[in-house]
């Protein structure tokens, strides 16, 4: 089950957090490279060990040098999570049905763009059955596991709640 | 002093042709500054404004450096040298001598 | 001139300058789109008019007997209590004012291009322009209660720029944790007040000064230290300064660089007059400056984040502004305050344009060989750390080596000094750091660069600073004649310590980064690295202390007392573990046993016979 990740998923969750860390310990790239092949060298020395038992114990002292050796400040990319940019465009990002509150004298001023999203919204009145249909279908007794949301499976189908990406706000404002 | 300001021209507009490689600084005047097309795993050609006025920059400081170095090096030294104290005599400091009863 | 042409002259240039810098924000009301469409425009050039008017008035002041015009105009009374609207235009007032409009006007250029495409860059301008009111309102004011108005103001602006991206969850908590920490200050002010209310029945700054000589003066500068430490970002209160790097760079630049920060010291500055005498306070102050730059200091040596790392060289000038008001030098420290204001400014906005040339990027770890891409801002950006280092004749020096010597030929306090000393040097690691760091090596951004500095509004106001930073120092020395003679005559030692103690911090980077460019392990000495990159675990001690201890006890009081003891010990359970102990006693004694019936029999018999015979 998803709840519970494998070994093998384990393994590589912790060498790529290692990776990371020791990118954020050395910070010329050269340096970072040939420790980063040492890393991976003590990885491969045991990949091919069969006892679990064993390669558990390892996994277990592996994790423990990690949080030995993790950097208190490691590398973020600036619109991650916890990075410097993240988030900061939000405030100008507005919901869509906004628009169905305007006026429709400030409606007439956008005549094309409204006449299409008219055409929208009707396509998304004729498929919104089928794509509560379709999750409905693909969902297991005990709710979802993962978000993604399925793609459409039928000819002629659009995917589910294809509205929310057809209608998202920009990033970074232009 | 005008045939030498003419060698020059003809030297630059020499360089400039010797150097006709790929011409990415389009003379376009339209966002306050030349139009600089984006890189991708290369330095963005710089414009004459920015690399004369970086040297300006920093030829202003050190020259400013320098030349209050040598001028004024007492602001950094100390104005006035610290009297040695040890070098005192008795006579200048008024101080009888020890046998004067 | 007569003095009355010469007030006259200055009140109307006080007032224009006023006009000019409030006429935007006035046109802002009026709805019209153009208006608000071309604000920042307005807002520019008229920083820039009340910088050329500015110029004027600060000769005038020069020009007169005292370097200082005041006039005051009654705001309003009540029957036993009045409040002036009082002005005092003294020779501080008349070199900040032209420095923060100089300063201002650059970066609200610079913010032009870095702000372009937010959609509320126009309320952005008015913003910082209502800040720059406010700080004028602070250092022009002779009242207490008007400087209070400044002082708020400014406080207010800083939460709302801070938290300009407010859909970012890190904005607003940086912003709510300033205003918390300013509270803190506001306190001690508003406890001063409180107390030139109570015992002069004014808020005017004259009367206090003239009557200062009649009562104990400690609590008041007890407040105003509290006041000036929230403020300006002293130890203890410190967080919130790096913290507030979560606003745009140009809001760093003005407000928690060069100008709000310094309110603190500037308080301090205008009360100096009180602390003349105060051993108590001048101790504290010297204390709290040399441990606040030498901590500061400590902190930006691990930093990765370029705007923390400035930030805390900030704080760190901060505390050596307050150890120059410790040596009850405060023309020192206000001149700091100025050539500070240059370097720093123009170092927060050559950090906003190498961020900007790389998306947004703000980790050192991830610049690199900038100087190939963005050779005029790195060229400042070397000045300006020069500057900040104390290099002979550049901006920086004379203040700093001033206040340096300054404290080297007192007697104070050696450890202080030793602080300070130490921090000094840290400034050259860290700035040295810095420059190797961003400008120098190869490159370590993402490999897509889209924007360059190539664009005036960048590259003008980072010339203007940077020639501003050069000469500034020897600028401000000619103008301002210090109150008190100033050492000519000092021991080579503690003439040279400052940059013999800067180049010591040079060298000594210069040998890290020799051995960082080896790295022989992968990683470092932990507790020195963590410390220092962690911020000497400060806020990591203070503000999850208070919340995990309530938590803590409130689980195990709630756990504890009311479970445990009312449950367990005192309550139902007690009453059915006593009700049991007590039936199986007696279930024991039912169970129909010949001897517990022999003893009983015994016993009463026993007993029986005792009455008898008593």
């Amino acid at each position: 089950m998803a709840a519970y990740l494998t070994h093998q998923q384990k393994v590589l969750r912790l060498y790529k957090k290692s990776l990371r860390h020791l990118e954020s310990w050395c910070v010329f790239r050269d340096k970072y490279r040939f420790y980063a092949c040492l890393l991976r060298a003590r990885f491969d020395e045991n990949k091919n060990e069969k006892d679990m038992v064993k390669a558990t114990m390892m996994l277990k002292a592996g994790e423990e040098e990690w949080w030995e050796k993790q950097h208190p400040q490691p590398y973020i990319f600036p619109d991650s999570p916890g990075g410097t940019s993240y988030e900061r465009h939000e405030c100008y990002k507005h919901p869509e049905w906004l628009l169905d509150h305007w006026h429709p004298a400030e409606k007439a001023m956008y005549p094309d763009y409204f006449a299409k999203r008219e055409q929208w919204k009707k396509l998304r009145l004729e498929s919104w059955d089928k794509e509560v249909a379709q999750l409905q279908a693909e969902t297991e007794k005990e709710g979802p596991r993962t978000e993604a949301l399925p793609p459409a499976r039928k000819e002629g189908d659009l995917p589910p709640l294809w509205w929310q990406f057809v209608t998202r706000p920009r990033s970074v404002p232009s | 002093m005008s045939s030498f300001g003419r060698a020059l021209g003809v030297l630059r507009t020499g360089t400039r042709l010797m150097r006709q490689g790929p011409h990415r600084i389009l003379s376009r005047n339209g966002g306050g500054g030349p139009h600089i097309e984006p890189q991708y795993r290369g330095y963005p050609q710089l414009t004459k404004n920015q690399v004369i006025q970086s040297e300006i920059l920093s030829g202003a400081m050190w020259f400013w450096i320098l030349w209050h170095c040598w001028h004024e090096p007492d602001a950094v030294l100390g104005h006035f040298p610290w009297p040695d104290a040890s070098q005192w005599t008795d006579e200048e400091l008024g101080i009888p001598p020890d046998d004067e009863e | 001139m007569a003095p009355n042409t010469h007030t006259t002259l200055v009140t109307s240039l006080i007032i224009m300058i006023l006009f000019v810098l409030a006429r935007p924000c006035l046109l802002s009301l009026l709805p019209k789109e153009k208006i608000l469409a071309t604000l920042r425009f307005l807002t520019v050039k008229g920083v820039l008019t009340a910088f050329f008017l500015s110029l004027p008035l600060g000769v005038l002041v020069l020009c007169v007997e005292d370097n200082a015009l005041a006039f005051s105009i009654p705001w309003f009374s009540t029957p036993s209590f009045n409040i002036f609207f009082s002005v005092k235009y003294d020779l501080y007032a008349a070199i900040f004012v032209p420095v923060a409009l100089y300063v201002t006007w650059s970066i609200l250029v610079f913010a032009t291009s870095y702000m372009k495409g937010n959609p509320k860059i126009d309320h952005f301008f008015l913003f910082l322009l209502i800040f720059l009111i406010s700080m004028i309102l602070l250092v022009s004011s002779n009242n207490m209660f008007q400087l209070f108005i400044g002082w708020e103001g400014v406080g207010i602006m800083s939460f709302l720029l801070i938290s300009w991206w407010y859909g970012r969850a890190d904005a607003n908590t940086s912003a709510l944790q300033a205003v918390l920490y300013n509270r803190v200050g506001d306190v001690g002010m508003l406890f001063t007040m409180g107390w030139m209310a109570t015992n002069l029945n004014s808020l005017e700054l004259d009367v206090l000064f003239n009557n200062a000589g009649n009562y104990n003066l400690t609590p008041p500068l007890c407040g105003l230290m509290l006041a000036a430490a929230g403020k300006s970002a002293q130890f203890g209160l410190h967080p919130w300064l790096p913290a507030a790097m979560e606003g745009p760079t140009p809001v760093s630049a003005l407000l928690h660089s060069s100008t709000m920060v310094v309110a603190g010291i500037f308080l301090l500055i205008r009360f100096s007059p009180l602390m003349d005498g105060n051993q108590f306070a001048l101790t504290t102050c010297l204390w709290m400056g040399a441990l606040t730059t030498f901590f500061t200091a400590v902190c930006a040596l691990a930093q990765n984040d370029i705007k923390k790392i400035i930030a805390f060289s900030t704080s760190s000038q901060l505390g050596l502004m307050m150890v120059a008001i410790g040596l009850n030098q405060p023309q020192l420290a206000f001149f700091h305050i100025c050539t500070h204001a240059f370097f720093k400014a123009m170092l927060f906005m050559c950090a906003g344009s190498f961020i900007h040339a790389l998306n947004d990027e703000q980790d050192i770890r991830k610049m690199g060989g900038l100087f190939n891409i963005l050779p005029t801002t790195s060229t400042c950006f070397t000045i300006g750390s020069l500057a900040l280092i104390g290099t002979p004749f550049l901006a920086g020096f004379y203040s700093k080596d001033a206040i340096i010597e300054a404290l080297a030929v007192t007697h104070l306090n050696s450890c202080a000094l030793l602080f300070v000393l130490v921090a000094t040097s840290f400034t050259a690691v860290y700035s040295l750091r810095l420059i190797y760091y961003v400008t120098m090596g190869q490159p370590r951004f993402s490999p897509l660069l889209a924007i360059t500095e190539n664009d005036p509004a960048i590259l003008k106001p980072l010339a203007r600073l940077a020639w501003g930073s050069i000469v500034a120092g020897l600028l401000i020395t000619c103008i301002f004649t210090p109150f008190k003679t100033p050492v000519m005559t000092l021991p080579p030692l503690a003439k040279t310590i400052a940059i013999v103690v800067t180049v010591m911090g040079l060298l000594f980077a210069l040998e890290l980064a020799k051995q960082t460019s080896k790295q022989l392990k992968h990683s470092p000495n932990p507790f020195t690295h963590h410390f220092s990159n962690m911020l000497g675990y400060f806020p990591l001690v203070f503000h999850r202390m208070a919340p995990k201890m309530s938590l803590y006890f409130g689980q195990h009081l709630a756990n504890q007392m009311m479970d445990q003891t009312w449950m367990e010990k005192s309550g139902p359970k007690k009453a059915s573990n006593t009700n049991e102990s007590a039936s199986a006693a007696l279930t024991a004694a039912q169970r129909g046993m010949i001897k517990t019936f022999l003893t009983l029999f015994l016993l009463t018999s026993v007993l029986g016979v005792l009455i008898v015979l008593y």
